[in-house]
């Protein structure tokens, strides 16, 4: 597979239409013949992963889904901290033999580690794939509270500020040449949460982008990514979730996309409650608790890798910052919702907005 | 992948120091389906069954789908000369019940879950062991060469469930019982030599539990059953050990075209109690076991406390999403052809949500829904 350096991202100052692959200006043609249909299944990452496109019939479609499911079944090996499979050294693996040993790894990983570290530069350590004991606490935490809400607690300060001293992404060592990958600290462990769907969504998007197969939306556990727009000519419409689950007003806003990548991070999935107060998931490097700054932000961009790495990242800092941080990306638009369930956007933001609405 | 549901220590203390709010809607059930056991039978308390009401509005042809669980540690040792033994015992029944409350579907089956341990506290089992149920077993369980009419425990299981089928839960409660806890019934002897408390008191519960929620006249019972004993702990000085029987209940309806038309999840955490010398702490009498859904409704504190709020939801919606669909689309992958307004919204960007282990127990129940 073919990978576009991240860094041409950051550096490309171009239109997003100059950007997609998708050939905007023929997308109608022949379309009318092709019928729209719409995959799920549930069995990689832990999470939904749902494609919508056009087929002339069903069984081409098939093959369209059954492709991204294989090729996604590989990313979900590699990049699971879990589980170990036969014959494949994943992110598990590197971690269990931290400060030990250099772990051959796929190139799938190296890249995917290498968008990480970008990541952590560019958000100055508010996205960071190091800080997997940190979460790790936070994970056993959570699951004990879940499942004995009488003796929830959250984890010590101390433990968590210990535990913290084992984050320095630069103790990360890749080394491209032996395609190794070392964690010089033995008592750090990666956690590719933050990035690791986005960045496979967008490998798996630019491999159906290769073989020419064009009006396709996916979308791996909210990490979504457009493949060109609709077979109809219009753009594909993103329905962006209220925070607010008990709302009547079941979107907050709506999007158009033409192959853009969109990401959402919140507080409403993913959580569990102490003496009546929420403790979400998303945990914020500098004061190692639940980022509480927003209900839930969602990012616009190309790169459906970088997309799911900055929503974490603008999540876990105040709107001033976050919103400079997106102002100084090329091509990166954000919403934020505050805690009084007011919004906030970055300058271009409302260019993808849709009328429809 | 992590199952979640609330395990209470309700079964665990002390029997006078029960909350009243704890109290079980399960019978005082005999323990256990064990040939070598004795069974006891137990006084009835009061069931919350649907009413006649209910039923009858059930739409014409539609079913209602019910199931029960009922778990005992009664059989678990200390540690001493030979290793501790922490076992549960657990029975399940699902049915499918029509309109005038008989049978007409139903599946019986029970886990015998068995942790070791040492006489310094220290988990002895391992911890990955995925547990079979005695029906998964089959002949492996070895109760056939034991049976004075050569028949394995899951033929005798199914032996029962065929008896019941037509029956009300009230005909079920009234099954004779010799004095020593076996079969009366001559046709019913023939079929089953185990002790038969704990088939009558599953079934006549999850009978009198249905729910009608899709299931329709025609449509085949499955379930799937997954335990695991992975959340298991170590004695030390300062906290007790745990051996836990960790199970997931998968209970759906099958139409002819072998889609899903009801669809129910449940779960159960039994644990055995044992201290740093070896000695089981738990009273091993309680017969006090709920399942998450009997715990958070006994509660009535989901809202308040969060009971399993996340794994209630989780589970609720993967059965409403099971529905309609046939058990390959939810294990594989499910295609259909859309049409969409060109106003809809083609999907909607959420957080990522968790789906849990659920998929599991459906490819089971579709396999056993004949």
């Amino acid at each position: 597979m073919q990978n576009k350096k991240v860094l041409t991202f950051i550096i490309i100052a171009g239109t997003l239409a100059a950007l997609t692959m998708a050939a905007v200006n023929t997308a109608a043609i022949g379309a009318k013949k092709e019928q729209r249909f719409h995959a799920e299944f549930l069995n990689l990452f832990d999470t939904v992963t749902q494609i919508v496109g056009y087929s002339k019939n069903k069984e081409e479609f098939t093959q369209i889904a059954t492709d991204v499911h294989d090729e996604l079944e590989i990313y979900h090996q590699l990049y699971d901290i879990y589980n170990d499979y036969e014959g494949i050294a994943n992110i598990k693996t590197i971690n269990d033999n931290a400060g030990k040993n250099p772990v051959k790894v796929d190139q799938k990983i190296i890249d995917m580690l290498k968008l990480a570290g970008e990541a952590y530069e560019k958000t100055d350590g508010k996205v960071n794939a190091a800080m997997g004991s940190v979460l790790s606490i936070w994970h056993d935490y959570r699951t004990k509270g879940i499942e004995n809400p009488e003796t929830a607690e959250i984890p010590p300060m101390d433990k968590l500020k210990e535990t913290a001293l084992h984050t320095d992404f630069s103790k990360v060592l890749i080394d491209e040449e032996a395609s190794t990958v070392y964690l010089e600290d033995p008592d750090m462990r990666l956690d590719v949460g933050a990035i690791a769907k986005g960045y496979a969504t967008e490998q798996v998007a630019r491999s159906l982008e290769a073989r020419g197969i064009d009006h396709v939306l996916l979308s791996v556990g909210g990490n979504i990514r457009a493949i060109g727009i609709r077979a109809d000519g219009k753009p594909w419409k993103l329905d962006i979730q209220n925070p607010d689950l008990d709302s009547d007003k079941k979107a907050i806003d709506t999007l158009n996309l033409d192959g853009d990548s969109l990401v959402s991070s919140g507080d409403y999935e993913r959580y569990y409650i102490v003496d009546g107060l929420k403790y979400h998931h998303i945990i914020n490097p500098d004061t190692l608790m639940p980022a509480a700054y927003f209900r839930a932000v969602s990012v616009v961009c190309i790169d459906s890798g970088w997309a799911d790495a900055l929503s974490t990242a603008i999540f876990n800092l105040p709107y001033e910052k976050g919103l400079a941080l997106v102002e100084s990306m090329e091509g990166v638009e954000a919403m934020w919702v505050l805690p009084d369930n007011s919004i906030k956007t970055s300058s271009g933001y409302e260019a993808y907005r849709s009328n429809d609405r | 992948m992590k199952k979640r549901v609330l395990a209470l220590g309700c079964g665990l203390m002390a029997a006078a120091s029960i909350l009243a709010g704890c109290s079980s809607n399960l019978q005082q059930a005999p323990t256990t389906a064990a040939p070598t056991e004795a069974a006891t039978t137990a006084e009835t308390t009061a069931q919350a069954e649907t009413t006649e009401a209910e039923k009858a509005e059930a739409a014409e042809g539609a079913l209602s789908t019910g199931y029960a669980v009922i778990s005992s540690i009664g059989k678990s040792t200390d540690a001493g000369e030979k290793d501790g033994l922490a076992e549960v015992d657990t029975m399940f029944a699902a049915v499918l019940v029509d309109g005038s409350g008989k049978i007409v579907d139903c599946k019986i089956d029970a886990i015998q879950t068995k942790v070791n341990f040492s006489k310094e506290g220290k988990l002895l089992t391992d911890l990955g062991t995925v547990v079979e149920s005695k029906n998964e077993l089959g002949e492996k369980y070895g109760m056939k060469k034991a049976s004075a009419i050569s028949k394995e425990w899951n033929e005798q299981a199914a032996g029962f469930a065929q008896y019941v089928i037509g029956k009300t839960a009230d005909e079920v409660k009234g099954i004779a019982v010799s004095s020593d806890g076996l079969a009366d019934d001559a046709d019913l002897k023939a079929t089953i030599t185990v002790h038969i408390g704990d088939f009558i008191n599953v079934v006549e519960q999850a009978a009198a539990n249905a729910k009608s929620t899709g299931a329709q006249a025609g449509d085949k019972l499955g379930y799937g059953i997954v335990t695991g004993i992975s959340k298991s702990k170590d004695a030390d000085a300062d906290a007790d050990g745990v051996a836990q029987a960790y199970s997931t209940y998968t209970i759906a309806s099958f139409g002819v075209d072998g889609k899903i038309t009801s669809c129910v999840l449940d779960a159960s955490q039994v644990n055995v109690n044992f201290d740093a010398s070896g000695k089981i702490t738990s009273d091993l009498k309680s017969t006090d076991f709920k399942t998450k859904d009997q715990l958070g409704d006994a509660y009535g504190m989901k809202k308040a406390s969060g009971i399993g709020k996340e794994w209630n939801e989780q589970a609720a919606s993967f059965a409403a999403y099971a529905v309609g669909k046939t058990a390959s689309e939810i294990t594989g992958l499910t295609i259909d052809e859309t049409e969409g307004a060109p106003t809809d919204a083609d999907l909607k960007a959420s957080v990522t949500v968790g789906i849990g282990d659920f998929q599991e127990g459906i490819s089971k129940a579709e396999a056993n829904a004949k």
